[in-house]
């Protein structure tokens, strides 16, 4: 079942006026300049806003429709959602963490396993480095088996290896639970290697100029390095030795 | 204090939950309506509330006629001037602990299909566990020392409603300044208790 939406409303400096679709088994990557509405829409998705007017549906379930009136509270449209932070609630541990999504044990020693963290169920968020965290977040997200799984910039805070772990493991994900997901991130690199489909907000509209802007600006950058250090990298000036600092 | 630390916990925290995540004209009201007894002279809460609750006071001729019972000049008096004096330093502290870190959780719990409820006991509860054992111990410490609303609310019956902070007035009023002495010694000693078990709370 895809997810469709399309939506309206007002943010301080401008109107939120997008219409997106993700088909069930699709990485839909939105991303798009800060403060573009990028958050507010994945909110809106996840049922924590309330749009002006517009209309969300998965499938033939309809979770937000201003028209008719209809509207499916967060706690009952059943999505996955992982935050960049506090994904993770603090005073647990990974396993409780998990078991607080479902009453399936076994599912979530499962997710655990799958993910690599079995190993840390004991452990609260805090003895967690940031890669183990934001698993324990997916597997979080997973274990209520979501109807479909939302992601704000879930991995911006991780070094790039972790990142890039991170990425094969949704891309598994998105093999194994067919569900849409919707992957919010500023880092373009990640929605084009993600994104199915990618989508680009700037200002509250969808642009894909600004995408293909970004990616040229970004090639541009990436040939000035390449020139400057063709060799490697620069080197630090050093500064000239008297024959004294050696005695010092 | 039997009534009033069990009200502490059961009130205050729930209340300050919802003024530190609400917004609104009418929960700034009720924001104001708790602070009322901090920044009131205690005599001036006192005599305001023996107006609503005395027996010709609008809330007190409901309690009378609903469920028979006289608020003032009783335990139920004694026990609403210790909750009075105590809940807006409970409700404090655990409005400050409600920030944007918590709410996060809060969302996080309800897209996790939990009810207020729930996430209330499983995730509020907890994560405010320290402001509310602080709160706890300040509006506890504050009740002690109540004397004020006590006087107006309870009346100062000997033997029926004079409180520990009532009766040093009253012994050093009859000149029995041992009695006195001692029960403001009992008074200081669970005081000084109160305050390191707050400074361990804050450290731990």
């Amino acid at each position: 079942m895809g997810l469709a939406a399309r939506l309206t409303k007002k943010l301080p400096h401008f109107v939120l006026d997008v219409e997106i679709a993700c088909p069930a088994g699709e990485i839909l990557a939105v991303t798009g300049p800060s403060g573009s509405g990028k958050t507010t829409l994945l909110r809106l998705l996840a049922g924590l806003d309330d749009p002006d007017a517009g209309r969300i549906a998965l499938g033939g379930e309809v979770w937000r429709d201003t028209v008719v009136g209809a509207r499916v509270s967060a706690r009952r449209r059943g999505v996955g959602l992982v935050f960049q932070e506090y994904s993770l609630f603090p005073h647990m541990t990974l396993a409780q963490n998990v078991a607080y999504a479902t009453s399936d044990a076994a599912f979530a020693a499962r997710l655990l396993e799958l993910f690599g963290i079995a190993h840390l169920s004991g452990s609260r968020p805090g003895a967690m480095s940031g890669g183990e965290r934001q698993r324990g977040a997916i597997c979080q997200a997973l274990a209520r088996r979501p109807k479909a799984l939302l992601l704000d910039e879930p991995f911006s805070a991780l070094d790039a290896a972790t990142r890039a772990a991170l990425r094969d493991e949704l891309l598994a994900v998105r093999e194994r639970f067919a569900i849409p997901i919707v992957h919010v991130t500023h880092d373009l690199a990640e929605a084009a290697i993600l994104g199915d489909t990618v989508v680009t907000i700037n200002r509250g509209r969808i642009d894909q100029d600004w995408f293909v802007r970004q990616l040229a600006l970004y090639r541009e950058e990436r040939d000035a390095l390449i020139a400057r250090c063709g060799d490697g990298p620069p080197k630090p000036a050093l500064k000239e030795e008297r024959p004294c600092d050696a005695l010092s | 204090m039997a009534v009033a630390v069990p009200a502490f916990f059961l009130i205050g925290a729930p209340l300050g939950y919802l003024l530190g995540r609400g917004r609104g004209r009418w929960l700034a009201a009720l924001d104001f309506l708790v602070s009322l007894p901090l920044v009131l002279p205690p005599m001036a809460v006192g005599f305001f509330l023996l107006l609503l609750l005395g027996r010709n006071g609008p809330f007190g001729i409901v309690a009378q006629r609903l469920f028979g019972l006289d608020i003032i000049f009783g335990f139920p008096g004694l026990a609403l001037a210790a909750v009075v004096a105590g809940i807006p330093l409970m409700v404090r502290p655990v409005q400050a602990a409600v920030r944007g870190e918590l709410m996060r959780l809060v969302e996080l719990s309800a897209v996790l299909g939990k009810s207020p409820l729930t996430t209330f006991v499983r995730v509020v509860l907890p994560h405010c566990k320290k402001s509310i054992a602080a709160g706890m111990f300040l509006a506890t410490g504050r009740a002690l020392g109540e004397v004020g609303v006590s006087l107006l609310l309870g009346g100062d019956i000997i033997g029926r409603t004079n409180t520990v902070s009532l009766e040093i007035y009253n012994a050093v009023f009859s000149g029995d300044f041992q009695r006195a002495g001692i029960l403001s010694g009992l008074l200081a000693a669970v005081s000084l208790a109160l305050t390191f078990a707050l400074k361990r709370t804050g450290s731990g």
